[in-house]
């Protein structure tokens, strides 16, 4: 079993060190490339909505993320303190809009679901707690 | 996330290299938007040394297709790696925006239109 847990905060800028932190993370587990690549994908979209749209005041807020290898199965658990909102309930886009009705509201959740087993979503101690496990084949 | 400019006699090459994420789309938004404004020539983006995009960096370039549709001008990418590829099928934006593997594809299409 491995685990790395780490503390962002929210500030845009922040998405690089999410990717350098999946990058050194598939190093040392030795996870395939595309699996990083979607897991930053996945957790760029999640972490940029939680940034922009998160939270009502202008203070640093940090986020929790958790990384887990066990059994085959990579997990990843975002908790913030956030407002809460639960990212399984956003609708789902419509991608067959032709170019000029082309909205991108969505578009993040979307990718989650197609890039992730499964996603849980929890509500706690006013946190919002989010865990996407992905089985490695 | 770097961009360069390549003029052909039809068309205008963008080369652009790095990452297309959030931290990073808007930049590209800010350099591509005037070019696409000012020019009257199609545009190709070559996304050969694209590592990784995300649903910002898909807005960005949707922001350019716009433009270019207001235009009456034509959009298309190319060399597109496989991540990248997937990223645009999964999101549909294959069905809206031509992709070529090779640039001279690319700028083929571009001149028939």
């Amino acid at each position: 079993m491995k685990e790395k847990t780490i503390s962002i905060v929210n500030q845009i800028e922040q998405i690089e060190e999410l990717a350098r932190v999946l990058e050194t993370l598939s190093d040392e587990w030795s996870l395939p490339t595309d699996l990083m690549l979607s897991m930053n994908l996945v957790l760029e979209e999640l972490i940029s909505n939680i940034i922009f749209y998160g939270y009502e005041d202008k203070s640093e807020h940090k986020i929790i993320i958790r990384f887990l290898l066990e059994g085959g199965i990579f997990q990843m658990q975002i908790e913030d303190d956030a407002v809460e909102f639960n990212p399984l309930q956003a609708a789902e886009p419509d991608i067959d809009e032709p170019i000029e009705k082309r909205k991108i509201g969505g578009l993040g959740i979307h990718f989650v679901r197609k890039l992730t087993d499964k996603v849980i979503y929890e509500r706690t101690d006013n946190k919002n707690i989010l865990t996407l496990t992905k089985s490695i084949m | 996330m770097t961009i360069t400019t390549e003029k052909t006699a039809e068309s205008l090459i963008i080369h652009v290299e790095g990452r297309l994420d959030a931290s990073t789309a808007g930049d590209f938004e800010k350099e591509m938007f005037p070019l696409a404004q000012e020019s009257e020539q199609n545009i190709l983006i070559d996304f050969g040394k694209l590592d990784y995009i995300s649903s910002a960096g898909l807005r960005s370039v949707l922001v350019i297709a716009k433009e270019q549709k207001r235009k009456g001008s034509a959009l298309a990418l190319c060399c597109l790696n496989q991540t990248i590829m997937e990223v645009f099928r999964i999101s549909g934006f294959d069905t809206i925006i031509s992709i070529f593997p090779t640039v001279d594809e690319g700028l083929n299409y571009l001149k028939s239109n």
